[in-house]
């Protein structure tokens, strides 16, 4: 917590700030169920130090969550830019806190429904205002003659406010919090940290309901900026790592795989440490890749060998183990991730790398192995880079995905494009589409639109009826290649009518799209095709807006125009398509 | 008293020039002087004087003169 002397100096510095105030100035509305104006110091310095904005800071009379919530017209909510809410379960839900103290046993019932209603107010509110909302979770109830030195209570009041904040949560919904709109100011961990106790002014409540010492207001006040500076900052999203004496005590050059450590005795348990807060950051969507200056076989030879290694090869989105410079090193990195180096962390135990990097690539931030190893577990948490990062599903699958885009577009710029196919080992499988891949097939005839000829959507069961149908054949095909497995990316379905195939749907996923892989889709049905019964083949093109890309298949392929509007085609009885060579096609 | 320490305080806790401040100013008769300037004030002067104010002496403090007594009586020197 701040010392007396930089609380006084935040204060001062916020009111000859506030002289600054102008139009242009974002208005941020301050609504609690307390007296939270001693927030605005901390708050307001904040935003200055990140933004160089002055913003223009209001206060509703404390406890008004509910007016404001449900008839945000009457305090002009519209007009700000960003509203904050702060809320403690001891003001809000007074009585019915008392009278669960008191044993009332429906007291905490009422005090969840009160809480869900607030939730769902906020909510309300979050759809009816443009500005950005923050909303607080319930700390600990104080004061009171609450004894906080007293385990039971303690346990009792964190249980309470536990389930608050889940009925709050809840209320205020998945889609509210999805949404960029809500954010939460986390109070009850800034408590947490600071002290239930200490972090509370009780002279201060009973004068002026104003809960906080000056410290902690100044801290919730920063704490607002950092969730209003999060929403733009754009956390790093790769850390780059030397491996010797970073990743593992000991160099491969001078001790030898042999005597590396990352096990459970000190050193290598400092870095094995570090190693699982790396884990729970690629955890977290951010890429890990190294920048090494070793033999690459050594290295790999070290993180399959090494005892107690946490990462291991999947861990590492990308790598560049040579001895050339590292700041070149971090450029083709950045080149191979297609990332920019804003969005890059490097750290390294040696001087010589990370002053080579700070002058050389100012913008990647670069971080040096402390000489105080027990400091290492925790270097990047205290660089507070990786705070109140968004997590989602598909963050937690870029690794891999970057992994084998890597590999693909690595091995696409060190040779001609056909030998770049030819090393591809691309195997396209021919499939008769059964129950095993309805579901694939259907949900490709719905959400694919660019490489799609007809466009015709179709759900599982209609696909299902096709199947029983002679004169109908539904083909999916699926591709792999030695970088990776893309399952079932194409689909057509054909139907023999009185004297020939007439392709019905011919879809694609655009992910194999520049591989040939329609080519060796056409080839296969056509064959399969004409072995049931041999004849010609036509297919129709019906332009749906987003379908330019399939236009000239059908041309493409052999199939000659049918008429003058170029959307029917046919392939004579004679004709058949070739495989290319670079595609292996099997089945069906 | 133009050197006036506790005058300085109350202008500089209240956002406003030395000059527009007396001995009767008063939460009555100034606006700035509001709850949350009051609580800057009670910070302020406890730690400009080094002292720690009990509620009954804050809720004496009713004009800038009476807060000057508080802290005199508090043992203030050069008040």
């Amino acid at each position: 917590m701040a010392t007396s002397d930089e609380i006084r100096s935040t204060i001062v510095g916020w009111r000859t700030l506030t002289q600054q105030h102008s139009e242009h100035s974002p208005r941020i509305l301050i609504a609690a169920s307390f007296t939270a104006q001693p927030v605005a110091p901390g708050l307001g310095t904040t935003l200055h130090g990140s933004s160089g904005t002055v913003a223009s800071i209001e206060f509703l009379d404390y406890n008004q969550l509910f007016q404001l919530c449900l008839d945000p017209g009457r305090f002009a909510a519209e007009e700000f830019d960003e509203i904050v809410i702060m809320w403690r379960l001891e003001d809000v839900f007074e009585r019915d806190l008392h009278a669960w103290g008191a044993g009332d046993g429906d007291a905490r019932n009422r005090i969840l429904d009160g809480a869900t209603s607030l939730g769902a107010a906020v909510a309300n509110l979050a759809t009816g205002v443009p500005a950005s909302i923050i909303v607080s979770d319930a700390m600990t109830p104080i004061g009171f003659g609450l004894d906080h030195h007293d385990p039971n209570l303690l346990t009792e009041l964190s249980d309470l406010q536990m389930e608050a904040n889940r009925a709050f949560d809840e209320a205020l919904g998945d889609e509210a919090l999805g949404k960029v709109k809500v954010d939460r100011l986390r109070l009850a961990a800034l408590q947490h940290v600071s002290g239930t106790a200490s972090s509370f002014d009780r002279r201060s409540w009973l004068m002026y309901r104003q809960p906080f010492t000056e410290g902690f207001a100044l801290m919730t006040g920063s704490a607002i900026a950092e969730v209003m500076a999060a929403r733009t900052r754009t956390p790093p999203k790769v850390v780059v790592l030397d491996c010797d004496d970073t990743l593992w005590a000991g160099t491969i050059a001078d001790d030898g795989v042999g005597s590396l450590e990352c096990g459970d005795a000190f050193p290598g348990f400092a870095f094995r440490s570090f190693q699982l807060a790396l884990g729970r950051l690629r955890h977290q969507g951010v890429l890990l890749a190294l920048a090494s200056k070793n033999e690459p076989e050594a290295v790999a030879q070290a993180f399959s060998d090494v005892d107690s290694m946490v990462l291991t090869d999947e861990d590492i989105a990308a790598r560049r183990v040579s001895w050339d410079p590292k700041p070149a090193a971090l450029v083709e990195l950045a080149h191979e991730l297609n990332l920019g180096l804003d969005s890059f962390v490097f750290v390294d135990d040696s001087d010589y790398e990370i002053g080579a990097m700070r002058t050389q690539l100012p913008a990647v931030v670069s971080i040096k192995v402390p000489d105080e190893i027990e400091q290492l577990p925790d270097l990047l948490a205290e660089a507070g880079l990786f705070r109140m990062i968004r997590v989602t599903g598909d963050d937690r699958l870029r690794t891999q995905r970057m992994q084998v885009e890597s590999r693909r577009a690595g091995a696409a710029t060190t040779m001609s494009h056909s030998e770049f196919l030819m090393s591809l080992e691309l195997r396209v499988r021919l499939i008769r589409v059964g129950p095993g891949e309805l579901g694939r097939t259907a949900q490709l005839t719905n959400k694919t639109n660019q490489f799609n000829a007809t466009t015709v959507r179709r759900s599982e069961t209609e696909i299902a009826s096709l199947l029983d149908d002679p004169d109908c054949h539904v083909h999916a095909v699926a591709a792999d290649d030695r970088f990776g497995e893309y399952g079932i990316i194409g689909v057509v379905i054909s139907r023999w009518v009185v004297d020939r195939w007439q392709f019905d749907t011919v879809l694609m996923s655009c992910r194999v799209l520049g591989r040939g892989v329609e080519t060796a889709m056409l080839a296969g049905v056509v064959a399969d095709l004409r072995a049931d019964r041999p004849g010609a083949v036509h297919a129709t093109y019906i332009d749906s807006g987003r379908n330019k890309l399939v236009a000239a298949l059908f041309p493409d392929h052999g199939f000659a125009p049918v008429g003058e509007d170029g959307t029917v085609f046919v392939l004579a009885a004679e004709s058949s398509i070739g495989v290319p060579p670079h595609i292996t096609l099997t089945g069906p | 008293m133009p050197n006036d320490r506790l005058l300085a305080i109350f202008a500089d806790g209240l956002g406003v020039d030395q000059g527009t401040l007396s001995e009767h100013t008063s939460p009555e008769n100034i606006a700035e002087w509001d709850s949350l300037a009051a609580m800057t004030l009670v910070a302020l002067i406890e730690d400009h004087f080094e002292v720690r104010l009990s509620t009954r002496e804050i809720m004496k403090m009713q004009t800038i003169g009476l807060a000057r007594s508080v802290l005199r009586d508090k043992g203030v020197a050069g008040l």
